[in-house]
């Protein structure tokens, strides 16, 4: 009886460290094994539509768009009408989901390493670190920056090796907002993914 | 190349004296751009076409031994910059991978360590170590040739100097020979994020870039753990709050995709 209560209390004790990995890693953890797998097994380059397919179906539920786009627009994001939000984050999605995709090909993915999150139950805030080991060259880190909102924990940032989408965007999206408006930032995010087909495939 | 570098080193120096004190980090602006296209240029022209010749021509396995070979060189120097910090742990790992790949690693050419999970490669220099203690990154430059630093960030090359081959050897022609398969080796290695940035660029190039370097450049001298995030674009102003995520209002663009993700009725 003893042995079983012992045996009772390990399991329990196994099921409250397994219900111990916070949400926003277990998250993390999901979607980078779920796109290693598919990338690794099916060989898939990222000009593939499967690819684009991919990613649209694992990698960007995960992001809060609008609230990226909001932060790397900065201030002026309350002077934006709703429309020009709207406007905006679809530009932006656009070419951060073609970035990755050349990222992804341009660098031979081979593992991601998930590290192990420590944070509070109450936390709405934390940040997910990762290590990318490619096939050449050093590994690199790419941390994510989540929030916990209405719809669960949505990413709101990356750093690449340190450096913030968000930030790194911030100064030419202001430059542009100065000199043509809100309009002129959506005109030129727009023109910018329309162009961008025609010098990949030139390459 | 060598005799460059002193006169290129001290200029910026003059130039911090007399520009015009600012809260700005890039007081030197309109020099920097010029020297920035100076260098676009010559990538364009030379150093590029060079690199890509290079990694064309080369069989991947001697690309690889090249660039173990300078990287065995970097790690003496980050071990030498992990004990300047004294990260004494770090430092000796690195003594370790020199250790390892200069011997078993037939001088360097292979990267032997690096297969030991307990020896992984780091990426230490003097100018982190000038930050671990304090310094702050100085003025934003652009060198002529030798890209993006900030003032601390130049003492840098001093130990690049050091553990550069060529100087360390007599013969004049396979010296420059060495510097030139460094730079060269450096380059087709930027390659493929020379791809990836170009996916990413928008705007302005200059600033892009830039502000990609200070933020790299301040991940690592914390480590990759910041206190707090750097602050780049314009300073703030008097009655400006920093933007907290949390208190962003969302509801007006999110009636909209709601509205946009329903049928048309």
């Amino acid at each position: 009886m003893r042995k079983f209560l012992g045996f009772i209390l390990l399991l329990a004790g196994l099921n409250v460290a397994a219900a111990d990995v916070p949400a926003p890693e277990q998250l993390v953890r999901n979607t980078s094994k779920e796109v290693l797998e598919v990338i690794k097994t099916e060989k898939l380059s990222p000009s593939d539509k499967r690819f684009r397919d991919l990613v649209e179906a694992k990698v960007l539920p995960i992001f809060d768009f609008n609230r990226l786009t909001a932060l790397a627009v900065g201030k002026y994001w309350r002077q934006a009408s709703p429309e020009q939000q709207a406007a905006l984050a679809r530009e932006f999605r656009t070419l951060l989901v073609r970035t990755y995709s050349t990222a992804v090909g341009a660098n031979k993915v081979q593992e991601i390493n998930v590290k192990a999150v420590k944070m509070a139950d109450a936390d709405t805030d934390t940040t997910v670190r990762t290590e990318v080991i490619t096939a050449s060259g050093q590994p690199f880190p790419i941390d994510y920056r989540l929030l916990k909102t209405g719809n669960g924990w949505k990413v709101y940032d990356v750093a690449v090796e340190g450096v913030s989408l968000v930030t790194n965007y911030r100064t030419s999206f202001n430059q542009t907002i100065q000199k043509d408006g809100i309009d002129g930032l959506i005109k030129a995010l727009a023109d910018r993914n329309a162009a961008q087909p025609a010098k990949t495939s030139a390459n | 190349m060598r005799s460059l570098l002193a006169p290129l080193l001290l200029s910026p120096l003059l130039l911090v004296a007399c520009a015009t004190p600012a809260n700005h980090y890039d007081p030197l602006e309109p020099m920097n751009r010029k020297v920035y296209a100076f260098n676009s240029t010559l990538d364009k022209a030379v150093l590029k076409p060079v690199a890509e010749g290079y990694a064309a021509v080369t069989p991947r396995p001697v690309r690889t031994a090249v660039g173990n070979f300078f990287g065995n060189l970097s790690d003496a120097y980050s071990g030498a910059s992990n004990f300047l910090q004294g990260k004494w742990r770090q430092g000796t790992t690195d003594v370790g991978r020199v250790l390892i790949n200069t011997t078993l690693g037939l001088g360097g050419l292979i990267d032997i360590a690096s297969m030991a999970p307990s020896l992984p490669k780091r990426n230490e220099d003097f100018g982190q170590v000038l930050g671990h203690w304090g310094v702050g990154s100085g003025p934003y430059l652009v060198l002529p040739v030798l890209g993006p630093k900030t003032l601390r960030d130049s003492v840098d090359y001093v130990g690049v100097y050091y553990t550069d081959p060529g100087i360390h050897i007599n013969d004049t022609l396979l010296g420059y020979g060495l510097t030139g398969l460094r730079l060269i080796d450096t380059r087709a290695n930027l390659l493929s994020v020379e791809e990836t940035m170009q996916a990413a660029a928008f705007g302005d190039e200059y600033t892009f870039v830039r502000d990609g370097y200070l933020q790299r450049r301040y991940s690592l001298v914390w480590d990759g753990r910041p206190p707090e995030p750097l602050q780049l674009g314009e300073p703030l102003e008097m009655d400006e709050e920093e933007i907290d995520v949390k208190d962003l209002d969302m509801s007006g663009v999110e009636k909209i995709e709601a509205q946009e993700a329903k049928p048309a009725p």
